[in-house]
C-alpha cells in the first residue's frame, strides 16, 4: 500500500499535489480521440467503397464528380449516366440505411449493456426484435386473409409499420411486467424479456408452420435481415426514429457510467434513475424497432460493436457511444458489401454475414477475457 | 442534520424496523451497531433514501427526503454501500472521479482530478490510480469506493454542511486500513461533516463514534455516548455473548473483550459444540 501518510491533510489538496500528473487521466481521452477520428476515417472509406463496389463499378473520383455536379463544383472526373442512376437510386439509399441501422443497433446495444450492467446484454433482450418479428411474420402469413383490412389500408407500409408496432408493444409489456410502484427491477426485466421472447418466438413458429412456400421464403429473408429493400422511402421512414434515439442516447453517456456502479449508487450520485431507465428503454425500442421494421433482424451488431470498442477506448460511455455509432455504421456497411458481392449475381441476407463473422469473433473475445480474468 | 423520526419498515407482517429514531448532526460520527438481522442495513437504506419507510419520515436539513431533487441530495451527501459491484474495466482514478458527477455539467477538469487524487490518498489507494478496478482485491475496491464517496463531498468547506453515510466501511479491511478509514471520517467530521457508519466492530465504534445506536430485532435497544452505552449488560443483551468491558489502556473509551463460553476452558480448541454456539448463540446459554 502507499503509506503516503496524508491522513492529517484536509480533503482539499495542495495545488502542487494537483499538478504532478495532471496529464495522466488525459491519456485515455487522447487515445479515445485518436480512435474516434480513426473510426470517422473508416466510416468515410467504407462509404466510398460501398457506393463504388458492385456490378456497376464507380471510382472514388467519379463519386466526387457526381457530388460536385450536384453542388455546382467542377471535378476532373467523368461518369456515365447509368453509373449515376445506380448510385442515386440504389447504392446511396442502401448505404444510408446501413449507416442508420448500424449506428442505431450499436448505440442501443451499448446503452442496454450499461443499463443492465451486463456486457452480454443486447437490445433483443427486452423483446424488441422478437416482437417486431412476430408482427412482421403475422403480416406475411395472414396479410391476405385475416389481416386483409390492415394490408389494404396501409399498403406497402403494412410490414414495416406492423414490425415497429410489434417491437414497441413487446417492449412496453416487458417493461410493465418488471415495474412495480414506479420502480423497475432490472433482473426481473431480463427474466420477463426471456419469457416474452420465448412466447413470441413460439407464436412466430406456429405461423411459420402454417405458411405457404412463398410466405416461408419471405419470412426467412426477413428474419435473416435484408438490406435489398433499401429505397429512399425506407431511408426517410427510419431516419427520424434513429436520429432522435441515437442523439438522445448519446447524451446519457455520463449517467450510464454512474449506472455501472449500481442503480442505488447512481441514484446517490444524483442520477434520476427511474426516469433514465424508462427513457433508455423507450429510445432503444424506437431505434431497434425502426431498424427491424425496414431491414428485418440483424443480429450480433448491437452485441459485438460495444465490446470491440471497450477493448480500445475503455468502458467510458462518453467515448463508447459515439464510437459505437461510427463503428456500427462502418461494420454494417462492410457486412452488406460482403452480402451483396460474394455470391453475385445473388445476394446473401445480411444477418447471415453478421452472424458468421460476429459469432466466432465474439467467442474469441470471450476466450480472451477468460485468460485475462476480467470481463470486457 | 439528517434525522429519522420513528421510522418503521414492514415487509408483509414482519417489522424489519420498528419506530427507530436517529439524528446525525454535522461534526459528529454516529455509529449503528447490532447483531446480524437487527435492522442496521434497513435503517441505513431508509436514511439514504433507497427504501421508503412504511411509517415515519426522514429529514435532510429540515426538508423531507422526498422533497429533495436527487442531484441536490447528491451534492450534500455521499453514500458508501456495503459492496459495490462494478464489472467494467474503469481505472481507479476514473472510479474516484465519478464522485464529482453531481457537481459537474460538462466533463471533469484538473480540479476534479485533484480532488479525486486527494481522496484516493486519504483512502490509502493513491498508488493504485492507474490500476484497473476489476483487477483489485476486495479490500482495495472498498477503499476505492470510499475514495469515490469522499470525492463526492470533498469540497465541503465551500458549500456548507455535508453528510457521509457508510455501510460497514471496514468489513473487508485489515487492521491498519480499518483505522485509516475511520480516522479519515473523523477528519471530515472535524470539518463539520455529519458521519453515520454501520459498524460490526464494537471497539471501532467505541473509539471513533460520538454516539452509538444499538439495534436489536429492528428496535432501538439503547443509544448515547459509547462510554455510557457499552456496558456488559447492554452488549450481552444485544449480542448474546459474554463480554468484559474495561477502560482502553491508551484512549478515553471503553474496550470490549469477549469472554470464552461458560462451559469452555480457556485455550482449548473449538469443539463442535463451540462452533454451533457461534451459529446460534442463544442455545449455548441454555446450560
Amino acid at each position: 500500500m502507499g503509506a503516503t501518510g496524508e491522513l492529517s491533510s484536509g480533503p482539499i489538496p495542495e495545488p502542487s499535489e494537483a499538478g504532478i500528473d495532471a496529464d495522466r487521466p488525459d491519456r485515455r481521452k487522447k487515445r479515445a480521440v485518436v480512435v474516434l477520428s480513426g473510426l470517422g476515417v473508416l466510416l468515410a472509406g467504407m462509404t466510398v467503397a460501398s457506393v463504388g463496389v458492385g456490378a456497376v463499378a464507380v471510382s472514388p473520383g467519379q463519386i466526387l464528380a457526381m457530388f460536385g455536379e450536384r453542388v455546382g463544383v467542377w471535378m476532373p472526373w467523368t461518369f456515365q449516366p447509368q453509373q449515376e442512376a445506380v448510385v442515386t437510386a440504389i447504392r446511396l439509399p442502401r448505404v444510408l440505411l446501413n449507416v442508420l441501422v448500424g449506428a442505431g443497433l450499436s448505440v442501443s446495444g451499448a446503452a442496454m449493456q450499461g443499463l443492465f450492467r451486463n456486457p452480454l446484454a443486447d437490445p433483443g433482450l427486452v423483446g424488441v426484435s422478437s416482437g417486431g418479428a412476430l408482427a412482421a411474420v403475422s403480416v406475411i402469413v395472414l396479410g391476405a386473409t385475416v389481416l386483409e383490412g390492415l394490408t389494404s389500408a396501409l399498403g406497402m407500409f403494412t410490414l414495416p409499420l406492423a414490425a415497429f408496432a410489434g417491437s414497441v408493444v413487446t417492449t412496453v409489456i416487458v417493461y410493465r411486467l418488471s415495474s412495480a410502484r414506479g420502480r423497475t427491477i432490472v433482473a426481473t426485466m431480463l427474466l420477463a424479456g426471456i419469457a416474452v421472447n420465448a412466447l413470441t418466438g413460439s407464436v412466430t413458429g406456429l405461423l411459420t408452420f402454417a405458411a405457404t412456400d412463398e410466405q416461408l421464403r419471405n419470412i426467412t429473408f426477413w428474419s435473416l435481415g435484408n438490406m435489398g429493400a433499401a429505397t429512399w422511402t425506407s431511408v426517410a421512414s427510419v431516419t427520424p426514429f434513429i436520429l432522435i434515439a441515437v442523439s438522445l442516447l448519446v447524451r446519457y453517456a455520463r449517467p450510464l457510467n454512474a449506472f455501472l456502479l449500481g442503480e442505488a449508487e447512481a441514484g446517490h450520485l444524483g442520477v434520476p434513475v427511474q426516469r433514465m431507465k424508462r427513457e433508455i428503454v423507450t429510445l432503444t425500442a424506437l431505434a431497434v424497432g425502426a431498424s427491424v421494421a425496414v431491414t428485418g433482424i440483424i443480429g450480433f451488431v448491437g452485441l459485438v460493436v460495444p465490446h470491440l470498442l471497450r477493448l480500445t477506448v475503455g468502458p467510458d460511455h462518453r467515448y463508447l457511444m459515439p464510437g459505437a455509432a461510427l463503428l456500427g455504421a462502418s461494420l454494417l456497411m462492410g457486412a452488406d458489401l460482403a452480402a451483396r458481392t460474394v455470391v453475385l449475381p445473388a445476394e446473401l441476407p445480411i444477418g447471415i454475414v453478421t452472424a458468421i463473422v460476429g459469432a466466432p469473433f465474439f467467442l474469441y473475445l470471450l476466450l480472451r477475457s477468460k485468460q485475462t480474468m476480467q470481463l470486457l | 442534520m439528517i434525522e429519522a423520526e420513528e421510522v418503521s419498515v414492514h415487509i408483509g407482517r414482519k417489522a424489519l424496523l420498528n419506530r427507530v429514531s436517529i439524528q446525525v448532526r454535522p461534526g459528529e460520527i454516529v455509529a449503528v451497531v447490532g447483531p446480524n438481522g437487527s435492522g442496521k442495513t434497513t435503517l441505513f437504506r431508509v436514511l439514504c433514501g433507497d427504501l421508503s419507510p412504511s411509517t415515519g419520515a426522514v429529514w435532510l436539513e429540515g426538508w423531507r427526503l422526498d422533497d429533495w431533487a436527487s442531484a441536490e441530495q447528491a451534492r450534500k451527501r455521499g453514500v458508501l454501500p456495503q459492496s459495490a459491484t462494478l464489472d467494467f474495466p474503469f481505472t481507479v482514478l476514473e472510479v474516484a472521479v465519478m464522485g464529482r458527477m453531481p457537481h459537474l455539467e460538462g466533463s471533469e477538469g484538473s480540479t476534479d482530478y485533484a480532488i479525486a487524487r486527494a481522496s484516493l490518498g486519504l483512502a490509502g489507494v493513491g498508488n493504485l490510480e492507474d490500476r484497473t478496478y476489476t483487477t483489485l482485491s476486495g479490500g482495495e475496491r472498498q477503499r476505492v469506493q470510499f475514495a469515490r464517496v469522499l470525492t463526492q463531498i470533498g469540497e465541503h468547506q465551500s458549500e456548507g454542511r455535508r453528510y457521509l453515510l457508510l455501510d460497514e466501511p471496514t468489513s473487508n479491511l485489515d487492521l491498519a486500513h480499518q483505522h485509516r478509514i475511520l480516522s479519515t471520517a473523523r477528519g471530515f467530521a472535524l470539518e463539520s461533516t455529519g458521519v453515520l457508519a454501520v459498524l460490526h466492530d464494537l471497539n471501532l465504534a467505541a473509539q471513533y463514534a460520538d454516539r452509538v445506536l444499538v439495534l436489536k430485532e429492528g428496535e432501538e435497544l439503547t443509544s448515547g455516548e459509547p462510554s455510557v452505552v457499552f456496558t456488559e449488560g447492554v452488549i450481552e443483551r444485544a449480542f448474546d455473548v459474554r463480554v468484559r468491558v474495561i477502560p482502553h489502556p491508551a484512549m478515553e473509551c471503553p474496550l470490549i473483550v469477549p469472554l470464552p463460553e461458560a462451559s469452555e476452558k480457556p485455550g482449548t480448541a473449538p469443539t463442535v459444540g463451540g462452533l454451533m454456539s457461534g451459529v446460534e448463540p442463544g442455545k449455548a446459554y441454555g446450560h
